[in-house]
């Protein structure tokens, strides 16, 4: 935690030829993020395995502290988890991938900086085990889905329930329920949007899809 | 600010040479909400995919990944599905079968259909309704005033104040109260009531039950009395201990949340730990519960037991729901027939059929009826009186 916050910034030399150059190096198979999509926890692991070394120079050459880097990734990674359902639609996942860790480096700075503490030495008063720091804005965020989760309609919740919970997939929940597979997956999709609704009006930053 | 300003401003900072002035701008900048777009765009203008040629590292990183995956997945449970031990149940597998068609009635009943078969001398359970936030308050002078869930009214008796709000009721604590008069609250069948005693403890009552408290705890001890079902988030003082007494059995509690089941009709007291720390207490016998713990006192045998149990079920009609996991019909009518304010005749009933699923408690009677059918039991309602048999 003896971080220091200022020489936060180290810029990236890299340019944009070389970008576009190495674009495909990093590759994400189509299918895995159709998986995702789908809810499979395993295969949003292995998109996460791939990308997480990426996210984590970017946003440590930001911020220096492998702290507040674990912090900005660990809500980095529920914002991708709830917007899974979108994954499968994006022509572009990685540069996605990258914004939306970007934004929750921005909403990191932005908040020091409103408190005039971007140039100050990061809070030595905070426990020092390295998984207990980024522990406040997470329970803040799972809060937020938890009350978010009890808020949906019952049939919508049970059905959410029979998906994250027991884990079946939505042909088996439709089997179960004797309801049509379009109508689960609907569920399930509108269960997200609600969920990104309540983190977003908790002042959660949403990132938009289309990029 | 100019992409170029900005620019620079991040590459002096990266090498730690920006002055006070650059400092203050920057900061300025990065508290704008609205600089967002322009911040994320520069950087992922020059964020470079060639650097994530690490290895990934698991022992940072799948905590990371395993607490997005987790934190969908809180809430309370919907469906009931098999667990605790399958040793105790007469019929595992009926059970399961049961649960799912437990939830597609519940699913399907939006879609708006049949009522119940009604002849002659039939009344509809639809138009049962279920119960509601009712109370009778009964002062220390022995005069009553009525509660319901439409009131707000604040009552003066002496030096206590008692505001009602809806469904609750608040004692606002007087440490001056003078002499200690006793309130009685009531909550009839087809009700339940909030009151936040003068030191804070919250007791929620389920339906036909009753509570019996000073309007100030200035004793040694907190004592209240209670009957029927009631769940007590008690407020915390180690050196004022919070009793509850139950039909002669006695509960001790520092700070604590805990259900307490005691109706006449049922086998047993039950006494539910949420979280903290209680002890039981009857006659010479004396248990301390850890949470998730259950004491069941059996009214004929007088037998002290502790098993685990699902809190959340415990104290399911806290929060408006039923919710069965494994009862045998006798068990689950009783419930219904407090909160619907129904007689129940089971005398037609020879099942060992037991029943789970969670339906909300806001619904009329023919709802949960309708889940109930689907298990090979019908129902015929005459008046208040609901006559249930069973399919062979």
């Amino acid at each position: 935690m003896a971080a220091y916050v200022s020489s936060i910034f180290v810029f990236l030399v890299t340019t944009k030829t070389k970008f576009a150059a190495l674009s495909d190096k990093l590759h994400i198979p189509p299918e895995w993020l159709k998986l995702a999509g789908e809810g499979d926890e395993a295969a949003f692991t292995d998109i996460m395995q791939q990308v997480l070394p990426l996210l984590e120079v970017i946003t440590g050459k930001i911020v220096q502290s492998p702290d507040a880097v674990r912090d900005i990734l660990q809500e980095t990674m529920i914002r991708v988890w709830v917007n899974r359902d979108k994954l499968p639609e994006l022509e572009k996942p990685l540069p996605w991938l990258k914004r939306v860790a970007l934004n929750e480096t921005f909403t990191w700075l932005h908040q020091r900086a409103r408190h005039n503490k971007l140039f100050l030495p990061l809070e030595t008063d905070a426990p020092l085990e390295a998984d207990v720091t980024d522990l406040v804005s997470l329970r803040e965020t799972q809060e937020i889905l938890r009350q978010a989760i009890e808020e949906l309609p019952p049939q919508r919740k049970m059905i959410y329930h029979m998906s994250r919970v027991q884990g079946m997939k939505s042909p088996e929940i439709a089997d179960a329920l004797q309801l049509s597979h379009g109508y689960v997956k609907n569920a399930l999709t509108a269960a997200l949007a609600f969920l990104r609704e309540r983190l977003a009006a908790a002042g959660k930053f949403m990132l938009l899809y289309f990029l | 600010m100019e992409e170029s300003r900005l620019r620079y401003l991040v590459a002096q900072w990266q090498q730690s040479a920006l002055t006070e002035d650059e400092q203050r701008e920057l900061t300025v900048f990065l508290a704008k909400p609205e600089s967002r777009s322009q911040f994320v765009a520069l950087m992922s203008d020059v964020a470079g995919e060639d650097e994530g040629r690490y290895a990934f590292d698991a022992n940072t990183w799948m905590p990371v990944i395993n607490n997005a995956l987790q934190a969908d997945k809180h809430m309370q449970p919907v469906l009931v599905p098999t667990r605790r031990q399958p040793l105790r149940w007469l019929a595992a597998a009926a059970v399961a079968a049961m649960l799912v068609s437990v939830a597609v009635i519940y699913i399907t009943k939006d879609k708006g259909d049949q009522t119940l078969v009604a002849d002659s001398g039939a009344t509809s359970p639809a138009n049962v309704a279920p119960g509601q936030d009712v109370a009778v308050l009964t002062l220390s002078d022995g005069s009553t005033v009525r509660l319901d869930s439409a009131g707000r009214q604040t009552i003066q008796q002496g030096k206590t104040v008692v505001n009602q709000q809806n469904g609750s009721l608040e004692y606002v604590a007087d440490d001056n109260a003078g002499q200690v008069t006793y309130n009685t609250l009531t909550v009839p069948r087809g009700g339940q009531f909030q009151v936040v005693l003068p030191d804070g403890t919250k007791v929620w009552l389920n339906a036909a039950s009753s509570l019996v408290y000073p309007t100030a705890f200035t004793e040694k001890e907190r004592v209240v009395e209670i009957k029927g079902q009631g769940y007590f988030e008690v407020a915390r003082n180690t050196s004022q201990p919070f009793v509850v007494k139950v039909n002669g059995m006695e509960v001790q509690v520092l700070g604590t949340s805990f259900d307490v089941m005691a109706y006449p009709e049922e086998q047993s007291i039950n006494t539910t730990l949420v979280n903290g720390s209680v002890k039981v207490k009857y006659g010479g016998l004396a248990q301390q519960l850890r949470p998730g713990q259950q004491a069941i006192l059996d009214n004929a045998t007088l037998n002290l037991t502790i098993q685990q149990a699902d809190t959340d079920q415990v104290i399911a009609w806290k929060t408006g729901f039923f919710e069965f996991d494994n009862e045998d019909l006798s068990t689950i009518m009783r419930q219904v027939a407090r909160w619907y304010d129904i007689e129940v005749n089971l005398n037609n009933t020879k099942t060992a059929r037991r029943f789970g699923g969670r339906i909300s408690r806001k619904l009329p009677l023919s709802e949960v009826l309708n889940m109930l059918s689907e298990g090979g039991v019908s129902f015929q309602l005459k008046g208040r009186t609901l006559d249930v048999s069973t399919v062979k």
